[in-house]
């Protein structure tokens, strides 16, 4: 897998984390 | 020996614990080169968000305690602080001192102004190598730690759950399999990190204590001293890890510190006191109204050179501080019951920073004055070997010989102390938040610490020794924030009602 891949992917996956915290912030509470 | 029988998580994270140990110790270079690469990789495609997360988590503090949040007290409403205000700003700057300082106190500053005077001339870079130290070692360092001690101790005192990372899940996001499931992991992983961290801490004292050892016994080689230094690192933690010693190592932990701060009054009285006051005073202006924007910089348009220094010192360190902040937030944590949000974060952040900079300021002004006004000898020895550095500046000034064995034995004593713990620690975790573990579960983490200590040890370089630590507290990176929301959740609830 080629350098520029490895860091594509790796910054897409910290973008879906930012997305998800989003999400646990702002769900109604249990 | 387990006291009772031992849960999965214990079990889970003795054998990777374990199992690191073991390949670290059969094969020291292949850990460290995976280590190494496998960081590299991270920091450079995730660097940006290490920063801003360090940032944010300094913005949150001073959003907590200047918002009404601030008055939320750490434990019901009527409970006292535990300790008086002096002894736990006392105890604060213990937590933020160890053998980090001894170790960096003038290496690091001098190794950034090696680097800085390629491109700028010497007055300036010795301010700039100033302030990226304390840029590396002040607020974003103890807001870190400060956050996530925070949150163990809201959810802990006030929300009445366990000392542990998993409680801030339960207690803000429910009870669903696939929290659970994370909050377990949580735990796990910050297991790994604490262990892995403290093993690097001792590999530190290792170095430090044999530097100092090999210039005082006249050693030509160093390294003969290694294993030696070891054993009696790991003889001095395992007994008081077996025997319940706590008042005896808090008090152990306060002589390595007021041998720490008379070496630091020493140094500024026989040295040139004007010229460090000078650059204390200057330095702490420049970092005050630039840390901020210092705290989002990425390097971002320099060549490779300047971004695998920034990556090798300021992320790595933030990274550190990550691996570092469930045993230390643990520590400030049990110690702050009582205070409220806005003095704990007050409390935290600003008295060790405050410290910070007085010792760079010391110890690395001294590095700067012998390069800049003497004949930088000193350089030399840091550029050969960064152990060595303190024990060179310290054959500077009167009184060498004592202040050497001083030294020697203030790291031997932070490690030891942060050993044991650290031991404590990971048997409070692993046994789900059992405050009084059995000493048999002790001394197991007791000699899976040496044995992970000893594979840092055989690694034998500390910058691959602080890519092993990285590595292990990644992960870090990703939980912090989630118990931050955790926290704002639950606060936020407790408003409402």
């Amino acid at each position: 897998m080629s350098s520029q891949l490895i860091d594509t992917i790796l910054n897409i996956t910290v973008f879906v984390y930012i997305a998800f915290l989003i999400w646990l912030a702002t769900r109604p509470a249990p | 020996m387990f006291g009772k029988s031992p849960s999965p998580l214990l079990i889970v994270a003795l054998s990777i614990s374990a199992a690191i140990a073991v390949w670290g110790i059969v094969d020291p270079r292949g850990l460290g080169s995976l280590a190494a690469s496998a960081v590299a990789i991270q920091f450079d495609s995730r660097g940006w968000f290490i920063m801003l997360e360090a940032s944010g988590l300094l913005f949150v503090a001073l959003y907590l305690a200047f918002s009404r949040f601030g008055k939320v007290r750490l434990g019901p409403e009527d409970t006292e602080p535990e300790f008086s205000t002096p002894a736990w700003i006392a105890m604060l700057f213990a937590a933020g001192m160890g053998v980090g300082l001894l170790f960096y106190g003038t290496a690091e500053p001098l190794t950034h102004f090696d680097e800085l005077r390629k491109f700028s001339p010497d007055p300036q870079a010795a301010g700039h190598a100033l302030f990226v130290t304390y840029l590396n070692w002040g607020f974003h360092a103890w807001a870190i730690y400060g956050m996530v001690g925070l949150i163990i101790a809201y959810f802990a005192f006030r929300r009445q759950r366990t000392l542990l990372l998993s409680a801030p899940l339960a207690d803000a996001l429910g009870e669903a399999r696939w929290i659970r499931a994370m909050a377990w992991l949580f735990d796990l992983l910050s297991i790994i990190a604490i262990a892995v961290g403290l093993a690097g801490s001792l590999a530190m004292g290792v170095f430090q204590v044999q530097a100092g050892l090999a210039g005082l016994l006249g050693a030509e080689d160093p390294g003969t001293l290694t294993l030696p230094v070891f054993a009696a690192m790991c003889v001095a933690f395992v007994i008081p890890l077996r025997r319940d010693l706590g008042e005896g190592m808090a008090r152990l932990s306060n002589t390595a510190m007021l041998i720490a701060i008379g070496l630091m009054v020493y140094l500024l009285i026989m040295g040139p006191t004007s010229y460090l006051m000078n650059g204390i005073v200057s330095g702490f202006g420049r970092y005050l109204f630039g840390v901020l924007p210092a705290g989002f910089s990425t390097a971002e348009f320099f060549d490779q050179e300047v971004v695998n220094w920034f990556q090798g010192w300021t992320l790595n360190y933030m990274i550190w501080w990550l691996a570092w902040s469930p045993f230390v937030g643990i520590f400030i944590a049990r110690i702050s019951r009582g205070r409220t949000i806005r003095e704990f974060l007050a409390g935290v952040i600003i008295a060790p920073t405050l410290f910070s900079i007085l010792w760079f300021g010391v110890f690395g002004g001294l590095g700067f004055f012998d390069a800049l006004r003497q004949e930088g000898a000193l350089s030399v020895v840091n550029r050969e070997n960064l152990d060595a550095t303190t024990f060179a500046l310290l054959q500077n000034f009167p009184l060498d010989g004592l202040t050497r064995a001083a030294t020697i034995l203030a790291a031997f004593l932070f490690v030891v102390t942060s050993v044991v713990s650290a031991g404590f620690t990971l048997a409070v975790i692993g046994t789900g938040g059992d405050e009084n573990p059995s000493p048999g579960i002790r001394t197991i983490w007791g000699a899976i610490l040496g044995a992970l200590g000893l594979a840092m040890v055989l690694v034998g370089d500390i910058s691959v020794v602080r890519s092993i630590i990285a590595l292990s507290a990644i992960a870090f990176v990703f939980i912090v924030p989630v118990l931050v929301i955790c926290l704002l959740r639950s606060l936020r609830r407790e408003a409402i009602k």
